[in-house]
């Protein structure tokens, strides 16, 4: 076993944390090692350190004080919660229109296959020649179609 | 803990356990009664860790505050005093990278820390063992401000909360050897910070 583990342990031992076994390895490595014996001294010179550092002291009243805010936070939630719901029911109906509306606008754009099946059955509208229909204001897709499909 | 409380750790999660079953329960007297339990642990380990004693106090209020909001979803699954400074600590290295983002933009920072210690040695000038004390305490404090956060927090909460391995492992979320490791790490770098310290006086 190398020194550093000696070290690790040593830390360990000074914590309490070690079992019944380890501990009495360690003590007699301590018998023998007078580093290890100088460094547990100086732990405990810094640990005693560490707990001499200051309390600090919170002021008198701050688990009222703690309350009050715990309280307000909880009044600015309930009035935020119904906003939010309402933000959240707004967006999920937002978004419910916008699906219905597409699906809506696939659904009744004109089929391909009527106005192939028009113009089989020699249903085409006068006036649909290409030429006619650059004398039109307008033009629809059907009218481009059935053209082209009479060309 | 039971350096804390000198109550046994059965005895202190029973205590626990009731206080969170009347909190749920929307008792306020029982918050109010856990705050009062554990204000000075979180105030102090807040303060270990930040070096300075301002803000403290909005630190520990906001650490109190998550505990309420976060107490309904508490599952056991730690102890509370293990899950509050869970907290605590997080709400603390927050603050430390924030104020090193600040201090770090800042042009002409001078150490407030360093600064605010020099005031408490002026102010603490008297009798000499006061004055020895004082020094001791200054001389520890800028050790571990020294030391890296995950190193500080460790050292504080076992030498200075009086928390075994198995607890700091909980709050930290980490296992029980690492936290081995890192204390042993920390005393290593507090012994050579503080070495000529303590040749001195031995």
């Amino acid at each position: 076993m190398n020194h550093r583990y000696y070290r690790q342990q040593l830390s360990a031992l000074h914590d309490g944390e070690l079992s019944s076994d380890e501990e009495s390895v360690m003590k007699d490595h301590l018998v023998r090692c007078e580093e290890c014996a100088a460094l547990l001294k100086t732990w405990r010179l810094i640990g005693s350190g560490v707990r001499s550092l200051e309390e600090i002291q919170l002021p008198a009243g701050f688990s009222r004080r703690v309350l009050e805010t715990v309280r307000e936070d909880e009044e600015e939630t309930s009035f935020w919660m119904p906003v939010e719901a309402l933000a959240r029911k707004t967006v999920f109906g937002l978004s419910l229109a916008v699906i219905v509306l597409v699906a809506f606008l696939l659904a009744t754009e004109p089929q391909q296959p009527v106005i192939m099946e028009s113009y089989l059955s020699g249903e085409v509208p006068e006036g649909n020649t290409p030429a006619s229909l650059l004398q039109r204001e307008s033009i629809s897709k059907n009218d481009i179609l059935l053209a082209v499909a009479q060309k | 803990m039971e350096r804390l409380s000198g109550k046994s750790n059965v005895t202190q999660a029973r205590e626990d356990l009731r206080l969170i079953e009347a909190i749920k329960g929307g008792n306020e007297t029982a918050f109010a009664e856990l705050v009062r339990k554990y204000q000075r642990q979180v105030a102090n380990v807040i303060y270990l860790t930040l070096g300075l004693p301002d803000d403290v106090e909005d630190l520990t209020q906001e650490v109190f505050i998550r505990v309420h909001r976060s107490l309904p979803r508490f599952e056991y699954e730690a102890s509370l005093f293990a899950w509050i400074y869970r907290i605590a600590v997080n709400i603390s290295i927050d603050e430390l990278r924030r104020r090193k983002i600040k201090k770090t933009l800042s042009i002409d920072y001078f150490s407030e820390a360093v600064l605010h210690r020099e005031e408490k040695t002026r102010k603490s000038e008297g009798p000499s063992d006061h004055v020895l004390l004082e020094e001791k305490r200054v001389t520890i404090r800028e050790a571990i401000d020294k030391l890296s956060p995950a190193h500080r927090v460790a050292i504080v909460l076992r030498e200075y909360e009086g928390l075994s391995y198995g607890e700091i492992a909980e709050t930290l979320n980490i296992s029980p050897q690492a936290v081995k490791s890192r204390i042993f790490r920390a005393r290593e770098e507090l012994r050579k910070l503080l070495s000529n310290y303590f040749e001195e006086r031995t």
